[in-house]
């Protein structure tokens, strides 16, 4: 099928011209790009860039001598207690539902503003891993919890599966190093999963996806479950040969709703047929700038494959 | 005066001979109810005007009584009724390209009086006459009828006169671009026109993306477009009416044609099947393109392993049987079917264990359009037109892939086929009355109705899997729920001469659609005035109020004919629009000078959501869209000769097309893709003797719209990477190079001894420019204007460089 797209192409190249289109770059004004995703009882750490002209390449510059201030509840702005480059730290530990504003003054550039509140934790009940069956191959698991949503406030939910492996020795590539890591060893889990109510059905491209589990994470809101009880199952599958050591962890995320914004216009646009598609504008939510602060409170749930 | 003049003349109708008395009183009392009574005062003479060699009937031909100045034009049928309120009455019969013809006629009772109009074989006799130009005349405005004849004199591409292409050189109509189907009016999307081949709407009306539309311009006889000021009996469509008639036969020899061009065969033949009873007229066309591109197949994969073939056609056939029962009732069938079809296939040969793979890939997409038509004078004021019809357009994918293979010495087979399926088929019935029950009225009403049947998305997979060890068939299918709707419509309207210097057209249109047990109603009010300045120079203004029940989802990127037809569903708002024009009409020297303000707001139109595709069906399309507004306003000139030696039209549009829904570009206001700012068309002919003739077109608009990120930046951090995005201030941001170019023809014909002969010899795009079909992100090596050399490039490809072509034509 490629060659044939291969070969129409070439066809309409052979027929075609091509020649560069000349762009008034005065016009294109590099922007303060704001990168921060703050989790409930971490510090907070930011990481300033700007952004770069489209067709120019390389990394893109760090902003290393801003002035970066955070303010939590609307009280007295504090300053980074360490900076590595465009990377700014703060000591201030956020807990769920802090307010939390930014403020960065970079030279050249006008002062840009975000905001975000730290989530408060998804309440979760009925967390149970029942085992549907076990052969040489594969075992198959169900993953089973109740979600308590709380019906005055808007709440936007991440969920993830993994298969946690402990005892075996491994390597992990970081940036710079490699690293032997004796602790353990996480498998992204995909999974099932029939709820209509919190599945997006548009995602649905097992038809031309050559993917037995489509999921990989569910994000919703609660627009479908807004103050209700509600039991979510996913079905999902584990090695039997290998690992018995292992558990499987539940990760149920509450965003803010920035982050959400974000994650959905990142789904939207990661589209296989893009020309078709409808241009995607990846959420930001920097006033001045562009970029995401945004927030999350994380809660873990583990069941041991033993 | 001629002999059939004189017959017809002898089919003087008594008053009550033609009068259908119970059709009668119920049209008389429904013209009561609606206020539009005008008690009859005077005679009328009616009739048809037609072609005095072929007998074809001549849409929009003049019938003036030269001492009062009241006049009236022929309808789509031919057909005109005058009251003129005089005994003795000077008619004047007059009609583009044809010689006038004036006879005096005694109206002390009603008469009939058909017209046979001679085509002027000296071109000199085709003079200006001191009557008012039609366009000064009329009320109605933002419409423009273009001679058939004037039509074909537009350079052409390939040999292959177009209509659709001719039209988009008129103020306030666009093209979407080089290699794109469709045309925007007055900033209204492409299914926002309604095209009426013979009174039945066709969905899709291109071919080769948008190259060639589906009018065979040898079976056209009439052309009229209208973008704004609808008269109420068109309803549906909220930005343009593009009314097209087709030829109903020779009624008394054989004629026809044959081209060959550089892409396509075309043969129209049309005569008598019965003289002077029964017609036909039949057009087929067929391009070749399939064969062009096979050495171009080959060229590319000698050297490949295994068999490449794909290719390209697309054919249609226009046919209409004309049959005349009685001088008072005819009827007609029409048949149209067009298709465009894409096929490539690869066959490969063994490679280990595997001996043998095919992959095919099949697209096809077009109308069919059937239907039948009875005229019928129910009296000398009142015609009667019945239309049923059925129109279907359809897309088709389909792609299959095989592979046969030895695995441990036993046959394997696995194939895997996808279809994707897209059609609307339409079921109608029509009623339209013309009625001029006096001098200062024509009026016009009927009623409408259409049995809709959507299948907007069909998406199927099928698997079978003959392996070693297992054996299955798995099947899957999306969408395929019909969706049934009906739509009805009755208006009427009123061509009211208040007085010498004052014409109103005034109608209503009572609309409503069903869908899902749920009926939508709308009331869509059309008015429309000319006020006469001067003999030469009259005001015109109107207002039209226009209500659509369905959308065609088409991608900003790219217009496709996979774009889908759908319904207002229960969930979705009918698209509506409101329209004002104002505009002056000054005549001099044969040539119509206009220009046109407007300003038009629309309502619930529709777009795909980000991100969304027409790939990607599996829940519907309703999920997948938004609605928003749309406003455009512009100003529109135009300078429009028809007669003479020299004829053409010069055209200016200033305009602004702008889009808003809350759920695009954060709510804001944005351009629409087709925002085109200027928009200026030349087009020029020349015809000096019948043995030649020429003309020339150049065309500017300003570039369309595209989104465009030109900033990148770096994303979150992931865990282990950061995604690199581009962020776009807006959408459609950014504006494409502007496109412009120029096209001429040049005809030389000659008598042969059984017809005419004509060698086409026309070059489109003459100095090569290279218009943006597409913009993309390239690895080149690229110096900005301010110095910078970037490894990546912004590439606009063009689709068609200057390309000469020679065409021959024989007319017998």
């Amino acid at each position: 099928m490629k060659k044939i797209f291969l070969i129409t192409a070439a066809i309409v190249l052979m027929a075609g011209c091509m020649k560069p289109i000349d762009i008034d770059i005065q016009q294109i004004e590099p922007k303060v790009v704001v990168n921060a995703d703050v989790m409930a009882d971490s510090a907070v750490a930011v990481r300033l860039t700007l952004s770069r002209f489209f067709l120019a390449d390389g990394d893109f510059r760090q902003i290393d001598n801003a002035t970066v201030s955070l303010a939590v509840n609307n009280n007295s702005p504090l300053s980074p207690s360490a900076q590595i480059g465009g990377n700014y730290s703060f000591s201030y530990v956020p807990t769920a539902g802090d307010t939390l504003t930014l403020r960065v003054s970079a030279p050249g550039h006008g002062e840009v503003k975000a905001q975000t509140v730290v989530p408060m934790p998804a309440s979760v009940s009925g967390f149970k891993v029942t085992k549907m069956s076990d052969d040489d191959y594969e075992q198959k698991l169900q993953v089973r919890f109740t979600l308590n949503d709380d019906g005055s406030r808007d709440d936007y939910y991440f969920i993830r599966l993994w298969q946690v492996r402990y005892g075996i020795d491994t390597i992990r590539i970081d940036p710079e190093n490699y690293v032997v890591d004796t602790l353990h060893f996480e498998d992204h889990l995909f999974f099932d999963c029939s709820d209509y109510d919190i599945v997006d059905q548009t995602n649905a491209l097992a038809l031309i996806e050559d993917d037995d589990r489509p999921y990989g994470e569910l994000l919703f809101d609660d627009a479908t479950i807004n103050g209700q009880s509600h039991e979510v199952i996913l079905n999902t599958a584990v090695y039997s040969y290998s690992y018995p050591d292992s558990d499987i962890r539940l990760e149920v995320i509450t965003l803010s709703r920035d982050r959400y914004l974000y994650e959905k216009s990142v789904e939207a646009g990661d589209d296989d047929f893009e020309i078709f598609s409808e241009p995607v504008q990846i959420h930001c939510n920097v006033d001045g700038g562009i970029g995401l602060f945004s927030a999350r409170t994380v809660k873990y749930y583990k069941w041991s494959l033993q | 005066m001629t002999k059939q003049q004189k017959k017809a003349l002898s089919l003087e109708n008594g008053d009550m001979r033609y009068a259908r008395k119970g059709l009668r009183r119920v049209c008389l009392l429904a013209a009561a109810v609606m206020g539009l009574f005008v008690p009859l005062r005077a005679q009328t003479v009616s009739g048809t005007v037609s072609d005095s060699a072929s007998g074809e009937t001549l849409i929009g031909a003049t019938v003036l009584e030269t001492a009062t100045g009241k006049g009236t034009v022929t309808n789509a049928h031919g057909r005109y009724t005058l009251t003129p309120g005089v005994k003795m009455a000077r008619l004047r019969v007059s009609y583009i390209g044809y010689s006038p013809v004036d006879t005096l006629v005694d109206l002390s009772h009603n008469l009939m009086l058909n017209v046979k109009l001679k085509a002027s074989v000296n071109l000199k006799e085709v003079t200006v006459t001191a009557q008012r130009s039609r366009g000064v005349e009329l009320s109605q405005m933002s419409s423009v009828e273009l001679p058939v004849e004037q039509l074909k004199l537009v350079p052409v591409m390939f040999g292959e006169a177009d209509i659709l292409k001719a039209i988009q050189l008129l103020p306030g109509v666009q093209s979407g671009g080089e290699g794109t189907s469709g045309i925007y009016v007055r900033g209204g999307g492409p299914d926002e026109n309604l095209f009426l081949l013979d009174g039945v709407p066709l969905y899709n009306v291109n071919h080769l993306g948008g190259f060639f539309s589906a009018f065979n311009s040898n079976a056209v006889k009439n052309v009229t477009l209208y973008k704004g000021s609808f008269p109420a009996r068109f309803s549906g469509r909220i930005s343009s009416v593009l009314d097209i008639t087709t030829n109903n036969g020779h009624d008394q020899e054989w004629h026809g044609s044959a081209s060959i061009g550089a892409i396509a065969t075309n043969i129209s033949v049309e005569g008598p099947i019965v003289k002077e009873k029964t017609t036909l007229s039949a057009s087929f066309r067929r391009t070749w393109l399939d064969l062009f591109t096979k050495p171009f197949v080959w060229a590319l994969t000698f050297s490949l392993p295994g068999k490449y073939d794909m290719g390209y056609y697309f054919y249609d056939l226009n046919a209409k049987i004309t049959h005349r029962f009685s001088e008072r009732s005819r009827l007609y069938a029409s048949l149209y079917t067009g298709d465009d079809v894409v096929y490539a296939g690869v066959e490969e040969p063994s490679q280990w264990d595997q001996t043998n793979a095919r992959v095919d890939f099949g697209y096809h997409w077009g109308n069919l359009a059937l239907a039948m038509r009875w005229n019928y004078i129910l009296s000398p004021q009142l015609f009667m037109n019945i239309t049923g019809s059925f129109t279907r357009y359809r897309n088709n994918l389909n792609l299959s892939e095989e592979m046969s293979f030895q695995y441990m010495g036993v046959m394997a087979e696995d194939k895997i086929e996808a279809q994707y399926n897209s059609d609307i088929r339409d079921l109608s019935l029509r009623c339209d009355l013309d009625y001029a029950p006096a001098p200062e009225h024509a009026i016009k009403f009927g009623g409408v109705f259409i049995h809709h049947i959507f299948s907007p998305e069909v998406m199927g997979g099928k698997m079978t899997v003959n392996d070693v060890d297992t054996s299955y068939v798995e099947e899957q299918k999306f969408g395929g729920n019909n969706v049934l709707a009906q739509e009805m419509s009755l208006y009427v309207e009123d061509d009211w001469s208040v007085s010498d210097a004052l014409k109103v057209n005034a109608g209503l249109v009572l609309g409503g659609f069903m869908v899902e047990g749920k009926f939508r109603p709308s009331l869509q009010p059309r008015l429309s005035g000319r006020l006469m300045l001067a003999n030469d120079l009259s005001l015109k203004a109107g207002y039209a109020y226009m209500t659509q029940y369905m959308h065609l989802l088409s991608s900003s990127n790219i217009s496709l004919p996979t774009d889908l037809w759908v319904p207002v569903t229960s969930r979705l708002d009918p698209m509506t629009s409101h329209q004002v024009a104002a505009g002056l009409v000054y005549s001099r020297w044969g040539v119509d000078f206009s220009v046109e303000g407007y300003y038009k707001w629309m309502n619930n139109l529709m777009e795909y959501r980000p991100g969304s595709s027409f790939f990607g069906v599996s829940t519907g399309w309703e999920d997948k869209v938004c609605l928003g507004k749309g406003r455009a306003y512009g100003v529109e000139f135009l300078a429009h000769k028809t007669m003479g030696k020299f004829t053409g039209w010069v055209g200016y549009t200033l305009s602004r097309t702008l889009r808003q829904f809350d759920e695009l570009n954060e709510g804001r206001e944005y351009p629409a893709k087709y925002d085109r700012i200027h928009d200026v068309s030349v087009t020029l002919q020349y015809r000096p003797s019948e043995k030649f003739d020429c003309g020339v077109t150049w065309v500017f608009a300003t570039g369309n719209t595209a989104t465009l990120a030109l900033q990148e930046y770096e994303g979150v951090d992931n865990g282990d990477y950061r995604e690199t995005y581009g962020y776009f201030s807006e959408r459609n941001n950014f504006r494409l190079p502007s496109y412009h170019r120029t096209d001429v023809s040049m005809n030389f014909h000659k008598k042969k001894k059984h017809g005419v002969r004509t060698w086409n010899i026309s070059v489109y795009n003459l100095y090569n420019r290279q218009n943006p079909y597409i913009i993309l992100k390239w690895d080149a090596n690229y110096t900005a204007p301010d110095g910078n050399t970037y490894r990546k490039a912004l590439m606009q490809m063009s689709l068609f460089p200057i390309i000469p072509s020679v065409a021959y034509i024989y007319k017998f």
